[in-house]
């Protein structure tokens, strides 16, 4: 009789019962399957734990493994036991960047200062173009796996940016990276700013570059050092092409047609320096171009070096950069600090009240 | 006294005499929650609070996602643990006590119907896991929350120079999405629903069972049959894809007779910060209400049929 009401109620739970487990799994709660390659991985507890109930806790279990393989410097465990984590529990995107970062980061190291240390030429052959780029491989492939399962973070993109930017120096494929990591929700600011860095960085991409770093110094709240780098860079660039692509009669009719535009004043200043060597006239082209309030406060700092180079003008020159020194320090690239003690040098500014008391190309 | 003038004392007494009543199922539930309380069950919080405090100080060295992770994963399993054992052990004792105890015929021989007696005791031991998930889920989210405000402190003093409001907010937000949350309250819940089947199951069996010993053995199989049965039959039969008509007949069989108890398993992506719809939770504790139900009826037929 009670095997009978069991069996009849059975039936009546099946449907809804696969009905739960079916959102569950559209929810992301059954990403973890227990088959034979997940047996071989875990040790038997482990794997019943997994089944009871305790997945979550038995992938801390292995993390702390992961850890105490990582103290040891045995990386084939680590990267064992971080395979684990990140099967046991794919939608916690930090398992996948401690992953990640084991393998591209810690492991490549490791085998980096091993090399440093060996004089067998095949041993080091061997770390050098096997070991240490399938580590970097590795970390590259836990990366975009876990970008896979994670998409709405912005973490493993980032990482995947990082990876492209600091290992395989390939700014291009890291811009990308950083692109899509800085359009998640829980983005970081600082993400869309290394996005315009690596931007910055690819030859051929300079117009799509200049909008993006333009905005964010212009528009943004944190303007960083790296920022102000690229900006001058980027500009630098802009004069260099009007230069080469214009004469000087040219940029005037330009600077005519487009007074706001300050870039032009710079290319007629660098023409005159150039090819002319007029500083006059380059001073008066910097003078009419640091009156327009969009001009970034590096062509301040420009103008004032150029002043400088006239020995009549150095003393006032270098009062105007004092003054920016102390108010701005940023603007000041570490080849203009060099002038700038050359300054302090030629004025003979005493020691105590000098700007630059250390050697500034250090 | 006659005979005849006790017709109508009894008649007025079979007329007050309700087929089902609520306070005598609460007086047995309360009981059945005094007589496990005087166990000393209460003392695992001790055990429960050394566990998570020992979490919160061994991992400092950690990320704070790890170490907010870590910190919830030993909690939860400590909750599913001993919710599950209070309700397995719990149950399996009780039938036994009170028949050892002799408590079972002196409420028996009152007009007190034996699925009264049932429901009571079941009622009394989810009142028990309850009152026991409720202490344990104030430490654990006291201690997460001491947490969570001791680790942004931590990582604010250790960032260079004066950090900006958006970037302490941004902070804030990042480590307090890892921490305390509604979220975990589901997480609560759904150990308590799982917690509730076992117990129901293990009344089933303490009904036929001969010891307690028993009772509790084949309640442990079931549950970890309830834990792996749609695993196992996923992996034994992918898409439904049966081998013969023998294992088609035995996948029958487990699936009809035995609960799904996986399906209460979400803590596990609540921990890595999924959110589980209302809906969903719902859903769980309808399909818990079933599976009560069918249990308590399943434990009343043999229970009624027993000889005490």
């Amino acid at each position: 009789m009670s095997l009978a009401i069991l069996v009849v109620f059975g039936f009546l739970k099946i449907p809804f019962e696969s009905q739960t487990e079916q959102k569950l799994k559209d929810k992301g709660f059954r990403d973890w399957v227990p088959n034979m390659s997940a047996r071989e991985q875990l040790t038997q507890a482990s794997f019943i734990g997994a089944i009871g109930g305790f997945r979550s806790l038995v992938a801390s279990i292995y993390d702390l493994r992961a850890h105490e393989a990582f103290r040891d410097k045995d990386w084939g465990s680590v990267e064992r036991f971080r395979k684990v984590t990140t099967s046991l529990q794919p939608r916690f995107a930090k398992h996948w960047d401690l992953a990640a970062w084991d393998m591209a980061w810690n492991a490549y190291a490791y085998y980096r200062s091993k090399s440093e240390f060996s004089d067998d030429d095949l041993e080091l052959w061997r770390i050098e173009k096997m070991i240490m780029p399938s580590y970097l491989e590795k970390g590259l492939s836990f990366a975009k796996e876990g970008a896979k399962w994670t998409p709405e973070s912005y973490r493993l993109p980032m990482v995947i940016g990082d990876i492209y930017a600091q290992k395989y120096n390939n700014p291009k494929l890291a811009s990308e990276w950083y692109f899509k990591s800085s359009q998640a929700k829980d983005a970081p600011s600082y993400i869309y700013r290394a996005y315009a860095t690596q931007l910055a960085k690819c030859v051929g991409m300079e117009e799509e570059a200049y909008k993006v770093v333009s905005n964010l110094y212009n528009g943004g709240k944190v303007r960083t050092l790296t920022l102000r780098r690229d900006m001058e860079r980027l500009e630098a660039y802009f004069v260099n092409k009007l230069v080469q692509s214009n004469s000087i009669n040219e940029l005037k009719e330009m600077v005519k047609k487009e007074n706001s535009n300050y870039i032009i004043y710079d290319a007629i200043a660098t023409h005159y320096l150039g090819e002319e060597n007029n500083i006059s006239l380059a001073v008066n082209a910097y003078r009419e171009l640091v009156k327009n309030p969009k001009a970034p406060d590096f062509y301040r700092r420009k103008f004032a070096l150029l002043i400088a180079r006239d020995p009549a003008n150095e003393e006032r020159a270098y009062g105007l950069l004092k003054n920016m020194y102390l108010s701005t320090p940023q603007i000041f690239r570490r080849v203009d600090l060099i002038e700038l003690k050359k300054i302090e040098s030629n004025l003979n500014i005493p020691l105590n009240e000098k700007l630059i008391k250390s050697d500034a190309s250090r | 006294m006659t005979v005849e003038n006790n017709e109508p004392i009894d008649n007025e007494l079979n007329s007050k005499f309700k087929l089902f009543s609520p306070s005598r199922v609460m007086a047995i539930a309360m009981n059945t929650f005094t007589q496990l309380v005087r166990m000393k069950v209460f003392y695992f919080l001790l055990i429960f609070s050394v566990l998570i405090i020992g979490a919160n100080v061994l991992f400092l060295n950690f990320t704070f996602e790890q170490e907010l992770k870590i910190l919830q994963d030993v909690s939860f399993g400590a909750m599913t643990l001993f919710a599950s054992i209070f309700s397995i052990v719990g149950t399996a004792l009780l039938i036994p006590k009170d028949i050892e105890d002799r408590t079972l015929y002196s409420i028996l021989t009152k007009p007190v119907p034996r699925f009264e007696y049932l429901i009571g005791k079941l009622l009394g031991i989810l009142f028990l896991v309850a009152v026991s998930l409720v202490l344990m889920s104030i430490l654990f989210f006291a201690v997460l929350f001491f947490r969570q405000h001791g680790i942004l402190a931590e990582e604010i003093n250790q960032m260079r120079g004066q950090p900006t409001a958006e970037q302490i907010s941004s902070l804030k937000e990042n480590i307090f999405a890892q921490g305390l949350r509604l979220e975990l309250i589901n997480g609560v819940v759904a150990v308590f629903l799982k917690a509730a089947v076992a117990a129901a199951i293990a009344l089933v069996v303490s009904t036929f069972a001969s010891s307690t010993l028993f009772t509790i053995i084949v309640s442990l199989v079931i549950y970890f049959i309830g834990h792996a049965q749609s695993m196992a039959l996923d992996y034994y039969f992918p898409e439904g894809d049966m081998h013969g008509a023998f294992q088609r007949f035995i996948a029958g069989i487990v699936a009809i007779i035995f609960p799904n108890l996986q399906i209460f398993n979400v803590v596990d992506g609540i921990v890595s910060g999924q959110s589980v719809p209302m809906s969903l939770m719902f859903r769980l504790t309808g399909l818990t209400g079933f599976y009560l139900f069918i249990y308590s009826f399943v434990s009343w037929v043999l229970f009624a049929k027993k000889e005490l």
